[in-house]
């Protein structure tokens, strides 16, 4: 049976689980008086037999889905003569896909190393096999499981405990599942860096100035090694997310404080959604408006007054990038503020405080640290972003602080360092490795500071 | 007498039942308030205040006076209009949104509702310790110096600081807290929280100080010094005090006044109220039979 049907019959026998238990414990519980002189409610005796019929028969069909490959495919290659067996990992994959191929008719049998067509035919054979095998023992523990559950139902069985405790492993595991993607991620973001860090020296990765990343085909080829300095690259980045930070904390900020403490039922009613979809827009559209409208606008004014603008600059990107983030400090303020309770405005009214007096000594202090919170967040945003960068700010990588000039920052490197196919293992992708574990640490550092800010505040208030 | 009070409140509810077909409960309160609400010259006067909230009436024309330096209790059910009374008085219902406020109220004989009269500089006049104690997030020491600061009432760092010392001396809170000043208000006891709010509106030198409930968190012993207190700021200033316990009505006010379900019932001498209650709803209520 297909894996998907099996599931779908597993489904219906826990189902049938589920109310088996439930009428079992009900007409158990009717000579004693009632459902109350039962240990749990029904709907527990229910969920109780759905876990002993549905669990351990999915958990078996996981790993029977796991190993099944692996398993037929050591049976196969055991089952070839000598002069079949492969020497090399490579042979080993080729020789079983062309097992496989020939099997599924892709390959031709005729003119077919005769060894290989009767190992397809025996691949056919085992698969089929084991599908019966598979569908056979799944469903009959479903079946099992079903019957103890059934048979366990009796007034003292705690079956909410036990419900509850499976249901506290099950949230565990998921919350494991998120920790353990985590650290794979970063694990072999890890490993990569480390082959990077092989060919090019931490140092000159660390304190280089200069961004070159090009690797010559020929070892005699003119500029034949490339120049990994990340100093330009990350003063980019630092560079861009001030710009847009400047726009974004200042106007974020009042027009929340504005929403909160200003504006009319009517009129705050209006101005929040549209300020949220600010937040909707795609980034490429905003790319798009910075590129053709800012950047021009800003070249143009740039010289008359007799500045020179280069077409792409950091100053065209951060300032639609501040747009862009504008709504993120806003909502995040205007939630945080109008979190601080009623009765601190009264206070502070009610000693004769006007009402910018109140939110200046009053509403903001009390404000602040949700309000750092939602900057720092802006920041990771800011620090991440991509698109905009790529189409208003350039991709050469210059060490400069002039926000008149186009630099690149470092998702931006990224991204050209791994478009179009690359084979994994020149220092040239492996840097994009590298970029990512700075990235990483970066954040890492500016969210423990923004913690470390947020409950210094706390314990001052609370 | 108490015979007497149950057939009272049986004829009253007789009185109820009837006055709801014929028209909204005119029956059961007085036209005007019974006893003396006016007083001569006073301080702040109310004449035909209505509140409310939406639609919602929360108060039914009230007029009443308060007197110079006088102390006022006011007294009634949960729920029946006391804080928002005592908040109309200095325009603190400004900040909830659905409230409106209807009659003439003045302090010193100028219309605390007109156009050109500051709210924000009607409330350095007329203080308010509220019913929750709600100490801002800052050290003891800036929520004492808070208003002080605001309306420049000090020019020295030294004044300030006595200024601080002296208010929460007279709250009865400083030997408490005068060696942890530059902790946060928001870390002290409920109880402590309220002495600071009460410190925090005395040090600005209110001429009425609005106190709502200001002892319902405090032990005896806070209470008793509050209580000091208030006696001792009314030589200076108007005091109007809403509170729970009669026990401290009677100590501590010159006048009570009686509000039940948004109306104003009886205002007389706080002895006569606890002695002698004019009114029927009044008796019932210090006899402890609604409340
Ligand atoms: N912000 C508000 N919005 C709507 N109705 C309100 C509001 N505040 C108070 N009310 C209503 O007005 C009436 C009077 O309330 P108020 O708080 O003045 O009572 P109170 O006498 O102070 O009671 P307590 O002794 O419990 O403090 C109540 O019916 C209350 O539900
Ligand atoms: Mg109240």
């Amino acid at each position: 049976m297909q894996t998907a049907n099996l599931v779908i019959v597993l489904l219906a026998l826990s189902a049938v689980a589920y109310l088996l238990a439930h009428n079992r414990s009900v007409s158990l519980s009717r000579p004693l008086g009632g459902i109350r002189h039962l240990h749990s409610l029904p709907f527990y005796y229910g969920m109780h037999a759905t876990i002993w019929c549905a669990l351990p028969a999915i958990l078996l069909l996981a790993l029977w889905l796991m190993f099944d490959d692996p398993v037929i495919s050591a049976a196969l290659l055991n089952g070839l003569p000598e002069s079949h067996q492969p020497v090399t990992v490579a042979d080993h994959n080729l020789l079983l896909n062309s097992i496989e191929n020939i099997a599924s008719g892709a390959l031709s049998r005729e003119g077919a190393d005769p060894v290989l067509v009767h190992a397809a035919d025996q691949l056919a054979k085992m698969r089929n096999i084991g599908s019966y095998l598979a569908t056979a023992v799944v469903l009959s523990l479903g079946v099992l499981g079903l019957g103890w559950g059934w048979v366990k139902v009796s007034p003292q069985l705690p079956a909410r405990q036990q419900v509850e405790k499976v249901f506290k492993i099950m949230l565990l595991s998921c919350a494991c599942v998120a920790i353990f993607t985590t650290l794979g991620i970063l694990l072999s973001v890890l490993f990569e860096s480390m082959r990077f860090f092989k060919s090019i020296p931490v140092t000159d990765f660390l304190f280089g100035t200069e961004w070159s990343p090009q690797m010559a085909i020929r070892a005699d080829q003119v500029g034949s090694s490339g120049s990994f300095g990340a100093i330009p690259l990350f003063v980019g980045t630092l560079l861009i997310s001030m710009i847009a930070m400047l726009v974004a904390v200042p106007v974020g900020l009042m027009s929340a404080l504005y929403l909160a403490e200003y504006a009319s039922p009517k009129f705050r009613g209006l101005a929040k959604p549209t300020l949220e979809i600010l937040a909707g827009i795609p980034t490429v559209v905003y790319g798009f408006f910075a590129a053709l409208t800012v950047a021009p606008f800003l070249r143009q004014s740039g010289e008359s007054m007799g500045l020179q603008v280069s077409s792409e600059s950091a100053l065209a990107a951060g300032l639609v990038m501040g747009v862009m983030i504008i709504p993120f400090v806003s909502s995040l303020a205007d939630d945080v503020i109008n979190a601080v309770p009623q009765s601190l405005r009264d206070g502070s009214l009610g000693l004769g405080a006007t009402k910018s007096e109140t939110i200046k000594q009053v509403i903001f202090p009390a404000a602040l640290p949700g309000i750092v919170g939602g900057v720092l967040l802006a920041v990771s945003r800011a620090i991440g972003e991509t698109m905009i960068v790529v189409m208003a700010a350039g991709l050469a990588a210059q060490l400069t602080l002039n926000p008149l000039e186009t630099v690149t920052t470092v998702t931006v490197q990224i991204v050209t360092l791994l478009v179009g196919d690359q084979e994994f293992d020149s220092p040239k992708t492996l840097a994009a490795f590298a970029l990512g574990l700075m990235l990483f640490l970066v954040t890492l550092v500016l969210n423990f500071i923004a913690l470390r800010v947020v409950k210094k505040y706390r314990e001052q208030y609370d | 007498m108490v015979s007497k009070l149950v057939t009272d409140t049986a004829t009253m509810l007789e009185k109820k039942a009837t006055a709801k077909q014929t028209g909204p409960d005119a029956m059961d309160y007085p036209e005007q308030a019974i006893g003396e609400p006016f007083v001569k010259n006073p301080k702040m006067s109310m004449r035909n205040v209505d509140v409310f909230y939406g639609d919602k009436q929360a108060i039914y024309n009230v007029n009443v006076d308060i007197g110079q330096n006088e102390v006022i209790a006011m007294i009634g059910p949960s729920g029946c209009g006391k804080s928002t009374f005592l908040r109309s008085i200095n325009r603190m219902n400004d900040t909830v949104e659905s409230c409106r406020v209807h009659g003439e109220l003045s302090l010193d004989g100028e219309d605390i509702y007109a156009a050109k009269m500051d709210p924000v500089a009607l409330r350095a006049r007329v203080g308010m310790v509220f019913q929750k104690p709600n100490p801002f997030p800052k050290s003891i020491y800036d929520n004492v110096s808070y208003g002080p600061r605001l309306h420049g009432l000090a020019s020295r760092r030294a004044e300030l600081d006595e200024i601080v010392e002296n208010s929460l001396r007279r709250a009865g809170l400083w030997e408490e807290v005068k060696d942890r000043l530059d902790q946060p208000g928001t870390g002290l006891s409920g109880g402590q929280q309220q002495r600071l709010c009460i410190a925090r509106a005395i040090a600005i030198s209110p001429e009425v100080i609005l106190m709502d409930e200001p002892c319902s968190a405090l032990d005896p012993i806070a209470t008793a010094k509050i209580e000091e207190l208030i006696a001792e700021l009314s030589e200076n200033y108007t005091i109007a005090i809403v509170t729970h316990s009669m026990q401290q009505a009677a100590r501590v006010s010159r006048r009570t006044a009686y509000f039940h379900l948004g109306h104003l019932v009886e205002v007389n001498d706080t002895e006569k109220v606890f002695t002698a209650p004019e009114h029927a709803l009044t008796e019932a209520y210090i006899t402890g039979r609604f409340g």
